[in-house]
């Protein structure tokens, strides 16, 4: 991914490289280094660290792998909020002006412990699954007690900190947040403070919800934390865009001038009360390359450009969700099992907890439809436009990079699925689980055991 | 920033001396573990030798690697025009490369998982491939930038005040070629003469085969052609230290527009 901005996404990596890179060479520094040397130390050294050490190493292990997160979502939040840069006309780039608020970014911070804790959740769910296997099948029998207690502690504690520390503190920050929210909730139209929440809804000829149960005031009271503001509609917000858009035009002009003059303080004047809407003005560059000479009516068809696909977002939403609160509710009742010591009473629950599996990786997916695909058309938000950040690549350059990356993993998903199947039947007993390597040392130590 | 005691020059040479360790740092450890992947199938014979071998660097391969992944962030963070221009110019090497490299961690990982002597030729193989590819594609790479690589403006790029470097390995350059293998080479020697601890019975089979080549010739005898070539670099113009060689080759745009970043461009150029 690091070597992909810069491969297929050159004019994005140049035009906020300043601001984007760095959080990722941070991430290089600080959390690979730290993850990628203990990880080795991990593995090789379970027989030749002392206990205290090598728990040292698990630790360093785990926290490289947490401060990746970090970065790496710091550089994301950017995207989604960009805030603690400006447009440099001298660069015709965005710089960093505050890399503090790069950091402390409220998007930033919230989609951290979002992720993080719907890692832990994943590999909860796992560890639960492959020990309700255990305990069907009656194997590992006294592992799988010990391992199901963990995870349902751990995956209670964590799945409620998905919901709860979730997403939704940054999700007023910006106008595309909010049109994010719109499009999830297929609102169309403002709806009096506090909006109510569509459970669930079915979309008519239109493209509209043409039937929908909603719960009232719950969504006004989850985005705004308050009972008296409203939640902007898309159609609302779809106006507002147009007027970014007819502003940005007249930054674009004042940049134009400003280039043309360098010392034309007039011009500087007014971009700097516009630059705040340069990107909207590059929406129109789908439409015409002399933006400033735009009509009403792209003006207009640019501003819907800035809608999402409603319905993806909308399911992926309830899908996320739904198996979010699915997990607090299942977490709880085997962490209520484990205290009563009856983990292994219920097959059928058993059962349903192995058919479990599958759901964490689902829910990561949708959550990340949600953010991704519910930010175009922007590459970073209100700064640059998708179609505007590519490479200058040829169709072939990338059939021919997306056919060798598809055939790539979809063998290596295929040898993944048939290893951990693998090592799941053999059982913990399998000491290969644990060396990383066919280490030699080890080998001999075997037979003696 | 202007509350940073150090002003651009010493920083800008800072990042230079940074990236400069980053990526010698990839080659003299990282270049090991390519060396031994791209060696595997063939100085070690029996699986046992094979282990040996791997053994070498199976602790501290991962971390090696992370010299290169924190050598491509540097260069995104200090030099982001750099990085656009020369990733995406060099796209179908890159791709070569990280397809390459993406067999390295599963051939470590997953070969020992099967007690299978087919299985674990397959992953032998993909190990020879992760090490032998991106070791040969870093040379040629290298040598293009010594030679000095052709460049467009891209209808795309220009809007960025920014050069497309347009990248082909050219066929008809030789040298490009003697480059990267001497690369390759100079990663294999690097790991034919470092004996396994403790395992003197194995040795001579990653010695003896490589000890013949006059390796010690061969950077010299390839590199220094190169490296005399007028013009040290090729990439973009906005970078102090980067030279471009020739005149940029002005293609006639599509449908992007001109107007408004080409004057950008202009001004970039302008100091040199």
């Amino acid at each position: 991914m690091e070597f992909q901005f810069g491969m297929n996404w050159s004019y994005y990596s140049h035009y906020v490289g300043d601001v984007f890179g760095a959080p990722l060479a941070i991430e290089g520094l600080m959390a690979f280094f730290l993850e990628a040397t203990f990880i080795g130390l991990f593995f090789f050294g379970w027989d030749r660290l002392k206990p205290v050490a090598h728990l040292a190493v698990t630790w360093l292990m785990a926290l490289g792998a947490n401060f990746s997160a970090l970065w790496i979502l710091i550089a994301n939040g950017w995207m989604q909020n960009p805030v603690g840069a400006v447009f440099n006309t001298d660069t015709m780039r965005m710089e960093v002006v505050d890399f503090m608020a790069v950091i402390f970014n409220p998007v930033a911070q919230a989609k951290f412990v979002h992720t993080v804790s719907a890692g832990y959740v994943t590999g909860s769910v796992f560890v639960l699954a492959i020990s309700a296997l255990y305990l069907l099948s009656g194997k590992h029998v006294d592992l799988a007690k010990r391992s199901m207690v963990v995870a349902a502690s751990f995956g209670l504690a964590s799945a409620l900190s998905v919901v709860v520390l979730g997403d939704e503190s940054g999700y007023v920050a910006t106008e595309h947040q909010k049109m994010k929210i719109a499009a999830m909730e297929a609102m169309y139209e403002t709806e009096p403070a506090p909006a109510a929440l569509t459970l669930f809804a079915i979309p008519g000829a239109d493209g509209r919800p043409a039937f929908q149960v909603q719960l009232p005031f719950v969504l006004g009271l989850i985005t705004t934390r308050s009972i008296d503001r409203d939640l902007p509609g898309i159609t609302e917000l779809t106006e507002r865009a147009a007027l970014r858009i007819a502003s940005g035009i007249t930054a674009y002009e004042a940049l134009e001038a400003i280039k043309a003059d360098r010392t034309d303080t007039a011009a500087r004047t007014i971009f700097d009360e516009h630059k705040a809407d340069l990107g909207y003005a590059l929406l129109l560059k789908k439409y015409r390359s002399d933006v400033e000479n735009a009509t009403g009516e792209e003006i207009t068809l640019a501003a819907l450009d800035t809608v999402p696909d409603v319905w993806p977002l909308f399911w992926s939403f309830r899908l996320m969700v739904g198996i979010g609160f699915l997990f607090i509710a299942v977490f709880a009742l085997w962490f209520w099992k484990a205290s009563r010591h009856t983990l292994d009473s219920s097959p059928l629950l058993l059962r349903t907890a192995v058919a479990m599996l599958p759901l964490p990786w689902l829910a990561a997916e949708a959550g990340w439809l949600i953010a991704e695909y519910g930010r175009q058309p922007w590459a970073v938000e209100g700064v640059l436009p998708t179609f505007y950040a590519a490479s200058g690549l040829s169709v072939l350059d990338l059939v021919i990079s997306l056919t060798f990356f598809i055939a790539l993993y979809s063998a290596l998903i295929v040898v993944m699925v048939f290893l951990m199947v693998r090592v799941v039947r053999k059982g913990p007993a399998d000491r290969s689980v644990l060396d990383d390597l066919t280490n030699p040392a080890n080998a001999r130590l075997e037979p003696a055991e | 920033m202007s509350g940073l005691p150090l002003d651009y020059e010493t920083l800008r040479l800072i990042w230079w001396a940074l990236l400069g360790i980053l990526l010698i740092g990839f080659a003299i450890m990282g270049g090991m573990d390519l060396g031994i992947g791209t060696l595997l199938p063939f100085v070690a014979r029996t699986d046992e030798e094979r282990r040996v071998l791997l053994n070498l660097s199976g602790p501290t391969w991962e971390g090696n690697q992370v010299w290169l992944v924190l050598g491509g962030g540097a260069i995104f963070a200090a030099w982001p025009a750099i990085y656009a221009a020369s990733f995406s110019g060099f796209y179908l090497a890159m791709i070569a490369i990280l397809l390459a490299l993406i067999l390295r961690p599963v051939g470590f990982k997953f070969r020992g998982k099967v007690d299978d002597p087919r299985w674990r030729n397959v992953w032998d193989w993909g190990l020879f491939v992760g090490g032998f590819v991106p070791s040969l594609v870093f040379g040629v790479a290298v040598g293009n930038l010594f030679l000095g690589v052709p460049f467009r403006l891209d209808d795309i790029i220009e809007r960025a005040c920014q050069l497309l470097l347009v990248v082909r390995i050219e066929l008809e350059e030789p040298q490009l070629w003697l480059h990267g293998l001497s690369n390759t080479l100079v990663l294999w020697r690097h790991v034919a003469t470092r004996p396994a601890p403790g395992r003197p019975d194995v040795d001579h089979h990653g010695q003896r085969p490589l000890m013949h080549l006059p390796l010690q010739r061969l950077p010299t005898d390839v590199c220094w052609p190169a490296i005399k070539q007028p013009g040290a670099a090729a990439a973009a113009l906005a970078v102090d230290g980067v030279h471009a060689i020739g005149q940029p080759v002005h293609y006639p745009a599509g449908q992007a527009d001109h107007t408004i970043f080409a004057h950008a461009f202009a001004l970039r150029v302008a100091p040199f």
